[in-house]
Order: C-alpha cells, then sequence, then structure tokens
C-alpha cells in the first residue's frame, strides 16, 4: 500500500497530541488541594482562641479543600466512614512559649468529624499525658465523649511498625494535627512529618534528631500513608523563628502532607521577610518525603493552593 | 564535673538540702528554700533532670525534655538540665531551667545564639548577662552565670516584675551562699 506523506505528519501530530494530553492528564487529575485559611477573629493578642469564630475557620477551610457544602459531604470525600475509628495526632510540646493546639481548634474538628462518626470513635492523642493534660486536653478513656490519651497510657506499640496501637490497631482513620513552628537548626521546622515523632516507640524517637531518612520514613509506615485522611497545620498561634511567637490567625488544610508542609514553611518564610530574617531552606526530610517515600509533593506547579481570607 | 558555687545557690533546696545533705541519683522530691519561691506560688511537681542522649539522667535527655530543639543546646556543650515548675491558686506557672554547659564561654555563646534567645531580647538591669522578653502572654528571661545558662518562664507577661524579682532573689541567694 502506497504510504501518503500527510498521512503520517497528520497521524504524528494526532499521536503526539493524544501521548501529551495523556501524560498531562494524570498530573491534572492527581493536583491536589492546599488550603491557607486565616481568620483574624478567631485569635487575641493574648493567645486566646475564640470557640465561635475558630469553628468557623475551620468549616470554612474543611468545606474549601473538599468543594463540598457540608462537614458530612466533605469528610465522606475525604473517605470517612460511619463505622470508622479516627485517630488525631496533636503535638503538645510546650517548652517555654505554648504552641500545642488550641482546645478551640480541636473542638471544632471533633464537632465536624461527629457529623459522620459518634464522638466515642475519636481519640486525640499524642505521646505524653501529662503535656496533653497541661494542653488543656484532659485525658478521657472512658467510653463517652471524645477520647483523649497519651501513648504512655499502656495501649502498647506494634512490634512490626513500631508505632502505637492506636495508629496501628485502634484507629481506622488518622488525622495528622501539627502546629506552626519553627525549629531552625538542622530540622528547620517541626511540622506535620516531626508531629509523627509522638506516634513512635519511645526508645526510636530520638532517631529522627539524628535522620532525616528516619523521620521522613516514620509518615511512610503503612498505618500512617494509608490511614491518613486529612493534614492539619494550626497556626492561630506560631513561631516563625524558633521561639518567637506570632498570631498568624488561621490554619493549612491538605491531603497532600508534603504540599501542605511546604505551605507552612512559605507562611513562616513571608513573615521572616517581612520582619527581614534569612528565609528557611526546605529541610532535607522534606524533599526525602517527595523523593523517596512518595509522600506527595512540594512542587507549587503540582498542588493548588486556595487562600481563604474570613 | 566541676560546678561553681552559683549552681548550689540555685538549687540549695533542690538538689541537697532534702536529701540530707547526700546526692541521690533519683531523689523523689526536692524543695526549694520557700522565701526564694515569689509570694503566692509553690512547686508544682517534682524536678526534673535530664542529660545528653550519651548521659542520660533519672527523666532522659534533652530530647525528653524539649523534643528537636535540644540539638541546638548540644552543639554548645550541654551537660544536663534541671527543671522545676511553681504555680500560684491563678493558674500561673512559672518555670525554671538550669542549662549546664561544659563551660563558662560555651553558656555565653548559648545565650547569644539565636536559635535559643530570639534577637530583640531587652537586656535586665542585674548584675549578670541577660535577655528578657515580652511575647504576651508569655514572659521570659535567660541569664547566664559560670558554665549555667538559666532560663525563667511566666506564662502571664503581667507578671513580669515577679519573674524579674525572682531572678533577682536567685542571684542574691548566690551572693549570700559565697558570703
Amino acid at each position: 500500500m502506497k504510504k501518503n506523506g500527510h498521512f503520517f505528519c497528520l497521524l504524528t501530530i494526532l499521536l503526539s497530541g493524544v501521548l501529551c494530553a495523556a501524560d498531562e492528564f494524570p498530573i491534572a487529575a492527581a493536583k491536589s488541594r492546599v488550603v491557607m485559611a486565616r481568620n483574624p477573629k478567631a485569635i487575641n493578642e493574648r493567645n486566646q482562641a475564640n470557640q465561635q469564630e475558630t469553628t468557623r475557620l475551620f468549616d470554612s477551610a474543611l468545606t474549601a479543600l473538599t468543594g463540598e457544602k457540608s462537614a458530612a459531604d466533605s469528610w465522606r470525600a475525604l473517605g470517612l466512614r460511619p463505622e470508622d475509628t479516627v485517630a488525631v495526632k496533636i503535638n503538645c510540646n510546650t517548652w517555654t512559649i505554648d504552641l500545642s493546639p488550641h482546645p478551640e481548634l480541636v473542638n471544632a474538628l471533633c464537632r465536624s468529624l461527629q457529623a459522620v462518626v459518634p464522638a466515642n470513635r475519636i481519640i486525640i492523642y499524642d505521646n505524653e499525658s501529662a503535656a496533653m493534660e497541661k494542653s488543656g486536653f484532659a485525658i478521657n478513656r472512658s467510653e463517652n465523649g471524645v477520647r483523649r490519651t497519651g501513648t504512655d497510657q499502656g495501649d502498647g506499640f506494634d512490634p512490626q511498625e513500631r508505632l502505637t496501637t492506636i495508629v496501628t490497631r485502634h484507629a481506622s482513620k488518622i488525622i495528622n494535627l501539627a502546629s506552626l513552628k519553627c525549629a531552625e537548626g538542622d530540622l528547620v521546622a517541626s511540622l506535620l512529618f516531626k508531629n509523627h515523632i509522638g506516634s513512635l516507640i519511645p526508645e526510636d524517637m530520638p532517631k529522627c534528631h539524628n535522620s532525616h531518612e528516619f523521620l521522613a520514613g516514620v509518615s511512610a509506615r503503612p498505618s500512617i500513608k494509608n490511614k491518613t485522611i486529612l493534614n492539619i497545620i494550626a497556626g492561630l498561634r506560631g513561631t516563625y523563628r524558633r521561639g518567637v511567637p506570632w498570631y498568624w490567625a488561621g490554619i493549612i488544610l491538605g491531603t497532600d502532607p508534603a504540599a501542605a508542609e511546604i505551605t507552612a514553611i512559605d507562611v513562616m518564610n513571608a513573615k521572616r521577610a517581612a520582619e527581614k530574617v534569612p528565609a528557611l531552606p526546605i529541610p532535607e526530610y522534606l524533599k526525602l518525603a517527595e523523593a523517596q517515600f512518595d509522600l506527595g509533593t512540594m512542587d507549587h506547579d503540582y498542588f493548588e493552593l486556595v487562600r481563604l481570607d474570613l | 564535673m566541676k560546678r561553681d558555687p552559683f549552681i548550689y545557690g540555685i538549687i540549695i533546696g533542690l538538689l541537697l538540702l532534702v536529701s540530707g545533705g547526700v546526692i541521690r541519683a533519683s531523689a523523689p522530691d526536692r524543695t526549694m528554700p520557700a522565701d526564694l519561691v515569689p509570694q503566692g506560688f509553690a512547686a508544682s511537681g517534682l524536678e526534673e533532670r535530664y542529660g545528653t542522649p550519651e548521659l542520660k539522667l533519672e527523666n532522659g535527655s534533652i530530647f525528653d525534655y524539649m523534643d528537636g530543639g535540644g540539638i541546638v543546646y548540644l552543639e554548645h556543650g550541654f551537660s544536663e538540665i534541671i527543671h522545676r515548675e511553681f504555680t500560684d491558686a491563678a493558674g500561673h506557672r512559672i518555670s525554671l531551667d538550669i542549662f549546664t554547659m561544659d563551660t563558662a564561654t560555651n553558656a555565653l555563646t548559648a545565650l547569644s545564639d539565636e536559635r535559643i534567645s530570639p534577637a530583640g531580647g531587652i537586656p535586665l538591669a542585674i548584675e549578670v548577662t541577660n535577655k528578657s522578653y515580652r511575647f504576651p502572654p508569655d514572659y521570659f528571661i535567660y541569664l547566664v552565670h559560670g558554665q549555667h545558662l538559666i532560663y525563667l518562664h511566666v506564662n502571664d507577661d503581667g507578671l513580669a516584675d515577679t519573674l524579674n524579682q525572682f531572678a533577682g532573689a536567685l542571684l542574691n541567694a548566690e551572693t549570700e551562699e559565697k558570703q
């Protein structure tokens, strides 16, 4: 059969178009969303949160993230089912200035979750019960209400994953609720990835301070990677330099931990630029989380940032 | 490890008195002399001691106390920290941390490291090198004496004067101890 040059040219163009589209479509379809929401009325200059305004902040951010109209639809879109048990990892390290998440924000989250799951299937946890109590989260291991517990309360640790059994056995879904905290030094920041140090068996915790690879790898362990449905960075009050707080009055929400983490570093760097402080570098653990552990992207071209100012 | 007299002045009761003059590795309870503690405040909880990752003390290493931020202190020759808290009936909390570094020079360089004591600290009119910070509602002071970096914090900056006086009382205790 005689081959026509024009036909092959046309075919080549068409095939190239199809291949290009096939190459680009999955990226566009997989593009996750990060919501950066602020509400100055949610916090005052004495670190006192307003419950109503904090709830409004959280609810608005959640629906902006999912594009749904209600909390129930939003949680369902994130994969939450009525039979689930949700563990929420908070960071109650209160050394020097208190940067624990405000109880008002955790209340807003729990209230929202109850659109799908009952209160008693929500577990708020950190590693130290005493630190939780000091941050306003009274331990509650009863059958009534939202459960609040420390990994030091005897639930044990999974021998394979070396994580608290709250994560490996009790919870079917996980929410990582970190604080907007600048660490500087080697680790740069204490955000989502560092938050899960508190999910580790205690003897492994110091390993995170010596190895970025170990730290990034914690979030890649099956129970954390497969069960996490939402990442939140609480920044009603945060730090942009180590030990220097400011009332950012916002929260960051995302399903992609690397994208949410780099957004938080961007927030700190914007404040640092305003204060004429050199920018924070991208932490090594975050580069490894993206490149080695497939824990999301920090490339701004590959996630959609939604800004919400209430 | 060599200690200068100041550490004994500050923690005179914390370490020695209750234990009858014998330093114990894990004394269950120690008290600070009442006249040093700000009026209306009382010791809350037990004293805590943390060492290095290689040489942990009763409560573990510095990472057990302050998480990853401890790395910065290790860079300045940190060897141990003693932590104590005092509370009042209104829920105010004062924290006292005494960091021991390997040399007096390292204690001073730790104070000048902005990862430990941020820029913008205002020196108080007391006889030792210090910086104070007001970040409402927090107020805190770093001061250096010998090989010790001392941190005082109160969770209500309305009590800044109380904390300043506490710092002064600790320094006076050192002077009396010397005499």
